[in-house]
């Protein structure tokens, strides 16, 4: 069976900047993949060049196996929200979706019961008559949700789909995604959230500086952080060597950090025993201030895989 | 069948429901929405109120005048003038038909769509010219309808002069549009620039040479000659032949230049449109 995406080595430039550089990943069908990476990372671009917005500069994309070149085949069955695009100001949405209707071959007498459809589905239908210039920003990008649906699309390639959005409305926005799923649609929905794609997602392309670094299922990547804890303890008296001793041989801690003499961090690569770890303070009758896990999982996972390190980049 | 068509094929029957239209079709799409997005704007109606101007003017004229209208109305102020002025702001203004595409950022809606460029080029210029031709062709309506009640005789060129300004407007129209294609903003002033200023400056520097060369009168006038086949000089030719001034050339010539004019700017804005990079 073809692939929903194929990029083969794709590189794109824009005169000495490389944005894309020989990434292949590949979306299946039925198959919800996240595009994630940190701002620049070249997500963009890459959704860009599926989309026929951009040419690659080498490399080659198919879309159910129609070379992107060909443009308007290769997006016959796709629905497409790319850059944040905005709807004719004037327009209603009913107006929108009429021309997309259209324009899509949707047949005539069909386009009304189309347009309804994908509004509800979006939660705008009470809002059809109304210019979509007045609407709010997450307003704005149901519509252009709803213009993706509209041909019932095997695929949707979305970049960032919740940007400028509120809690609320970033919610919304994932939960609409996720009711789509069904078997024969694949999506490619770019963002720089873990959550997000943790949410919506079943596998994840990781990219960085135009690279691949990772592409993968999402479970096998959060079960990563599940086995990898890091608390960090502000103590009320100085820490004692004898302690820190101990505290190296704790059950299950897989390394430790002296931040300054009161407070450390310790890693533990199993389930940690924050019970026992109290016990322990008590013990050395250093006295416990606060107990904290150091950032949330899904942040720090994050930072290991889009490497705000840069030591690769010396090389 | 290439690999392409088969996967093209597979891709439809495995899903089946709805079926590109074919290119012409969507053509006439892009033409819709382009018309809608005029009929939701001011220009259609200032325009049709502008050429409501030559009929209204007549009236209020004929009223004041103790004569009748004719004995102070030169004809090809009416028949040429008047339209070819009002015509100019659509041509000039399909200036922004492609670029407002861009700085709105609606291209981004339309051009992922399973259209290829070309269609959406052709159905926005099809509106463009719509715009400029019929805004034109209401102004000559409306002063010829004008002349017959007042009993204005119609000059003997009128229907060439009417043939030369639709040239002029399609050139200037073609080029406004051409720019539009390539630049986010400022096709506009550009156009306005070719149109205006450019012969201006031309003529200027011409006769800045005659003053310091000598270059007889007639090369001077020849070289002039052959600067007013450029189509932004089609308003001035079409009401010198009205006027019975007669010109240099056959007004074919002109018609073939403004022509060719016109093309060569829309496949200038088609070839650079479709290598743009969004
Ligand atoms: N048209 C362009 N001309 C020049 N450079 C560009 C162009 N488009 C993108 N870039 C550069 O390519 C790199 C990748 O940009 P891209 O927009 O793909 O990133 P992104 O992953 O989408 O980031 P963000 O999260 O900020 O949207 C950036 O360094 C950007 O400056
Ligand atoms: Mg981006």
């Amino acid at each position: 069976m073809t692939n929903a995406i194929d990029v083969t080595s794709l590189t794109k430039s824009f005169g000495n900047l490389t944005a894309l550089s020989e990434v292949t990943m590949a979306v299946r069908k039925g198959e919800y993949m996240g595009l994630l990476g940190p701002n620049g990372a070249g997500k963009s671009t890459m959704l860009k060049v599926i989309t026929g917005m951009i040419m690659p500069t080498s490399g080659t994309v198919s879309v159910n196996g129609i070379d992107c070149r060909d443009h308007r085949r290769a997006m016959e069955t796709v629905g497409c929200v790319i850059e944040t695009p905005e709807c004719y100001p004037n327009f209603t949405p009913v107006e929108v979706l009429d021309y997309i209707g259209r324009i899509r071959g949707v047949p005539g007498n069909q386009i009304s019961a189309r347009t309804r459809e994908v509004l509800e589905e979006v939660r705008m239908w009470e809002w059809r008559n109304k210019p979509v210039g007045k609407f709010s920003k997450g307003m704005k990008q149901r519509v252009t949700l709803a213009q993706a649906l509209m041909p019932d699309p095997d695929i949707l390639i979305m970049d960032e789909p919740t940007s400028g959005l509120d809690p609320r409305g970033m919610m919304e926005v994932r939960e609409i995604l996720a009711g789509l799923k069904r078997s024969d649609r694949s999506l490619l929905v770019s963002t720089h959230m873990l959550n997000e794609v943790s949410e919506v997602c079943d596998s994840v392309t990781v990219i960085r500086k135009g690279k691949l670094v990772m592409s993968g299922n999402v479970r096998d990547l959060l079960r990563r952080t599940e086995k990898d804890v890091t608390l960090e303890v502000t103590l009320r008296r100085d820490m004692t060597d004898d302690f820190m001793k101990d505290l190296k041989e704790f059950e299950n801690v897989s390394g430790t950090e002296r931040i300054n003499n009161y407070t450390f961090s310790a890693s533990f690569a199993g389930p940690e025993d924050r019970e026992g770890l109290v016990e322990l303070v008590k013990k050395h009758g250093l006295g416990l201030l606060t107990l904290n896990q150091k950032g949330s999982d899904l942040e720090s996972l994050y930072m290991s895989l889009t490497g705000e390190d840069d030591t690769d980049d010396i090389k | 069948m290439t690999s392409n068509d088969a996967a093209a094929a597979d891709a439809v029957t495995a899903r089946g429901r709805y079926e590109l239209p074919p290119q012409a079709g969507q053509v006439m799409s892009v033409y819709t929405l382009q018309m809608r997005l005029y009929a939701k704007s001011w220009t259609p109606y200032l325009l049709i109120l502008l050429a409501a101007l030559i009929p209204i003017s007549m009236f209020i004229l004929d009223i004041l005048s103790d004569g009748p209208v004719s004995d102070i109305l030169d004809p090809e102020i009416v028949f040429v003038l008047l339209p070819y002025m009002i015509a100019l702001i659509p041509a000039v203004f399909a200036g922004r038909v492609l670029s407002s595409e861009f700085k709105n950022r609606t291209a981004y809606l339309t051009f992922p769509l399973p259209v290829t460029r070309t269609v959406f080029f052709i159905g926005k210029l099809m509106a463009a010219m719509t715009l400029s031709l019929s805004i034109m062709l209401l102004g000559f309506g409306l002063g010829i309808v004008m002349s017959d009640v007042y009993g204005i005789a119609l000059p003997d060129d009128t229907a060439m002069a009417l043939m030369l300004s639709l040239f002029g407007i399609f050139a200037i129209t073609a080029m406004a549009y051409a720019l539009s294609a390539v630049f986010k903003r400022g096709s506009v002033a550009a156009t306005i620039a070719i149109v205006i200023v450019l012969p201006l400056v031309l003529e200027f520097i011409l006769l800045i040479v005659y003053l310091v060369t000598n270059i007889s009168e007639e090369t001077l006038d020849g070289i002039l000659d052959i600067l007013h086949i450029m189509p932004v000089s089609v308003g001035n030719v079409a009401l010198g032949m009205i006027a019975g001034n007669g010109s240099p050339f056959a007004p074919a010539a002109y018609m073939i230049a403004a022509t060719a004019w016109g093309i060569a700017f829309i496949l200038l804005g088609w070839f650079l449109m479709n290598r743009k990079e969004l």
